[in-house]
């Protein structure tokens, strides 16, 4: 049970350092960063006027229990984003609207999983294309350079222990290339992964429009984490992990006893 | 003698789709400073012009030893599921006035069947009207939604893509005929990305709209010719709703934007088929296409 819970899920990678990470990205990305500075650049130049293209997608569904949504994040956090780290077009050779921006995130409390910066990736954009502006993704709400957020977040690809990131590779309408970097994260669950924290109080980043997508209420918790305080927020996840943790010892020692049996 | 209380918790207010309201529900009933509740909290769906079901048989767990209660009632409804909050009413209609009421009889038992008490209470949950005597006019989606052409560049997703248009078809607002060039729907599963945990997306902006099916995350077999690279990594997990991806998408293509409504086949995740086995349009995604498309029926004379 647990190991195919483990197989759903990601690999942790505690332990890795990640101001190390990123700090020293992969070399063959340079020429990628580098066009990617050039294509940011591009962006101030446009009219603020230009609509952006809009994609709807369809996400995974999303656990109800507060303690199976912390156990399939790999890492939540409380941080500020600091700064935008890259904007390119994905792969970084395209031009259409396939983009994405990773944003700086720094770590100042760390719920579960390593403390420090991370890199936490949206796959939308500001970059210009065609009569476009940039990308949106509808139901998904960007990050907010100098806001300060609690985070579920996951890598998106496996990742050993203290490996170097490396470069993915993949296809979106028909161009092949590198799609990004395995240190960087995705935001869990969309808005029910991501809080922003006014006034030391979680508030959703949804808008308030009736048809937007609320941040999930958690079964075992009886409402969200709308509301609550950064501490009780804290508490509630930590108690939710060692929930999650005391299940998982209760059921492998019931498979440790069936097989000791059999 | 039992006491039934029910209250409306919330006043009657607009939900996600168009020309819809709803309310919340919240209630129970005391016998001897025993509260009872519902087992399991209700949506209550009702459509105007729609059949109702004439009554409903809900469980109530109550904190009584020995004894067993039933409980059964009319209903404005066509459906209940669990919503995972509390009750909730939704009655759709454009251009109406209509009052809704939840009229409930509780049967309290002895453990041995005898009936002990019976109570009756009628809630009313209040009148509505539509904010709009007109359903909205909207621009034509497409010139011809009868015969929308549709191409497509897919070679393992072939058989859901077209389960899709097979039960969007079913809805009598829409239909399909392939097409070869410049065609209003184009169908693609060559998107291998594993930096986005999306399923599947639709380009929601021009005139063409292009769903895209990500194989990362939905093709389960990596040894498939032209899957995706070796490090093919999807969450198994994702893997089970390729038909409600399929509609999912199609539906984004027809015009129909995100709901909250877990019922519905837009719902932003795939929650809706792993809690309640959603595959296809539901009755309140019926109600939004029709507000943008007239029948074919209609058309075809």
């Amino acid at each position: 049970m647990t190991k195919l819970l483990i197989m759903l899920g990601l690999v942790s990678i505690s332990g890795c350092n990640h101001t190390q990470a990123v700090a020293t990205a992969s070399p063959s990305c340079c020429s990628n960063q580098k066009s990617a500075r050039t294509a940011e650049l591009a962006v101030h130049k446009l009219a603020k006027s230009q609509e952006k293209f809009r994609i709807a997608t369809i996400e995974p569904a999303v656990p109800n229990l507060l303690q199976n949504f912390c156990f399939e994040s790999k890492t939540i956090a409380i941080g500020v984003v600091d700064k935008i780290h890259r904007r390119a077009f994905t792969p970084f050779q395209g031009t259409g609207p396939m983009q994405h921006t990773v944003y700086r995130f720094k770590i100042s409390t760390a719920v579960k999983g390593p403390s420090g910066v991370l890199l936490v990736r949206q796959n939308q954009g500001d970059l210009p294309f065609g009569e476009f502006s940039g990308t949106s993704i509808d139901d998904q709400p960007r990050l907010k350079v100098g806001t300060r957020y609690l985070l579920f977040l996951n890598y998106a690809v496996k990742q050993k222990a203290g490996e170097a990131p490396k470069p993915i590779f993949g296809t979106t309408h028909g161009i092949s290339g590198v799609m990004g970097y395995s240190n960087e994260l995705l935001i869990f669950g969309g808005v029910t992964g991501m809080y922003a924290i006014e006034k030391g109080l979680l508030k959703s980043t949804a808008e308030e429009a009736p048809n937007q997508l609320q941040p999930m209420e958690f079964h075992d918790l009886g409402r969200s984490l709308v509301g609550l305080s950064e501490t009780d927020a804290v508490a509630e996840i930590r108690k939710a992990i060692a929930r999650m943790d005391a299940d998982l010892e209760r059921n492998r020692k019931i498979l440790d006893q069936q097989s000791k049996g059999g | 003698m039992i006491a039934l209380i029910a209250v409306p918790s919330r006043e009657l207010d607009f939900l996600t789709e168009a020309n819809s309201h709803s309310t919340s529900l919240s209630y129970g009933f005391t016998s001897g400073g025993v509260f009872c509740a519902p087992k399991e909290s209700l949506t209550v769906t009702a459509f105007d012009g729609a059949e109702v079901s004439p009554s409903v048989s809900i469980e109530f767990e109550c904190s009584h030893p020995g004894k067993l209660l039933e409980e059964s009632g009319a209903w404005p409804v066509t459906k209940l599921t669990d919503s995972r909050g509390q009750a909730r009413v939704i009655v759709y209609g454009a251009g109406t006035s209509t009052e809704a009421a939840i009229t409930v009889t509780a049967k309290w038992k002895s453990a041995s069947g005898n009936v002990l008490a019976t109570a009756n209470v009628s809630v009313e949950l209040g009148s509505y009207s539509s904010n709009s005597q007109v359903p909205p006019e909207l621009p034509p989606l497409f010139s011809t939604p009868c015969s929308i052409s549709y191409a497509e560049t897919l070679t393992w997703f072939v058989g859901y893509s077209s389960s899709a248009r097979s039960d969007w078809s079913a809805s009598g607002r829409v239909g399909f005929i392939p097409g070869t060039s410049l065609v209003d729907v184009l169908f693609d599963d060559s998107v291998c990305d594993s930096m986005t945990s999306a399923l599947a997306f639709t380009e929601n902006t021009g005139g063409q709209k292009h769903i895209h099916y990500n194989r990362f995350n939905l093709d389960g077999d990596p040894t498939r010719a032209g899957s995706c690279p070796p490090n093919n990594y999807a969450r198994l997990s994702w893997r089970h709703a390729n038909l409600t991806v399929a509609n999912h998408e199609l539906g984004h293509a027809l015009g129909l934007g995100h709901t909250q409504n877990l019922e519905s086949i837009v719902y932003p995740n795939t929650s809706n088929y792993f809690c309640l086995g959603v595959e296809k349009y539901a009755i309140a995604d019926q109600f939004r296409l029709n507000q943008l498309y007239a029948p074919c029926s209609e058309i075809k004379k």
